[in-house]
């Protein structure tokens, strides 16, 4: 094993499940060049306050009640950017470390090279048949956007919020359960 | 003079008034000490103020958690719908001749 394949595995095993993919990227160094932040942080505290705020009789809010209902937190940062070249493609292909470790499953994962570099990737958490979290990472040319969503989530029920219009559609990225799994 | 107006004499005749009168008809004409119902009626306002402003706060946060919930997931639908079209893009360029 190489050095740099030991750090890899090194910095894997320091990002658990648990710990906060988002908490260890340095933000600060970025909001000088960003021309528009959004930051979402909502935990455990947070999602059940929305869980007892999202109505049951609005289809589109217990749509997403019933999603959220096994979340531990989800967390966002999103940075725009007024020039490209704004933020360094290193830093991002240290976060893409850390969920290359073994628990983690690299559903897509798509690199453009040259001068509109991008790097888009779409990493799950599994325990068996169960999805215990996700983690997005998109870094286009002018935006760096990072989703860590951290509990039991199901795929199908996000597609199903997509294809009702409340939003954008998710597409077959994301995997679908078998069948024989929603018994369980 | 007879004796009934002997008995009328002394019946209306100047006494001197038992010892602490004047200080309880004094103390009868002030108003009477209601300050514990305006310190209860005090502390019950602002119980009520407490709640309310109790539940406005947990309103507005409940508010802006359901807020931060829907933002997040439109995001997370977003990048995931970037990540299918540039999957849709590549398996377009593979099927070019």
């Amino acid at each position: 094993m190489s050095a740099k394949q030991f750090a890899v595995v090194l910095f894997s095993l320091a990002i658990c499940p648990g710990q906060d993919l988002i908490q260890s990227f340095d933000w600060a160094k970025l909001a000088p060049k960003a021309s528009e932040t959004v930051e979402v942080n909502l935990d455990g505290f947070l999602l059940k306050m929305a869980r007892s705020f999202l109505s049951d009789s609005k289809p589109d809010e217990a749509q997403a009640k019933k999603l959220i209902g096994g979340l531990k937190s989800i967390k966002v940062r999103s940075i725009k950017f007024n020039n490209e070249g704004d933020y360094n493609m290193a830093d991002v292909d240290k976060l893409r470390m850390a969920v290359s470790g073994s628990e983690w499953s690299k559903v897509v994962e798509v690199k453009n090279s040259g001068s509109k570099a991008s790097n888009v990737g779409v990493y799950i958490k599994n325990n068996g048949s169960k999805t215990e979290g996700i983690v997005i990472l998109a870094a286009e040319p002018k935006e760096l956007t990072i989703v860590q969503v951290v509990g039991s989530i199901d795929p199908e029920q996000l597609r199903a919020l997509g294809d009702a219009g409340i939003i954008p559609k998710v597409g077959n990225v994301l995997p679908v359960k078998p069948k024989s799994d929603k018994k369980d | 003079m007879n004796e009934f107006e002997e008995q009328l004499k002394q019946t209306l005749s100047r006494k001197q008034p038992a010892i602490g009168f004047a200080e309880k008809v004094l103390a009868r004409t002030h108003p009477r000490n209601h300050s514990w119902k305006w310190a209860l009626v005090a502390g019950l306002a602002a119980c009520l103020a407490a709640v309310g402003v109790y539940e406005t706060y947990r309103y507005q946060q409940g508010q802006f958690a359901k807020e931060q919930v829907m933002l997040a997931l439109r995001i997370t639908a977003d990048k995931t719908h970037v990540a299918q079209q540039k999957v849709d893009q590549l398996n377009h360029r593979s099927f070019l001749p």
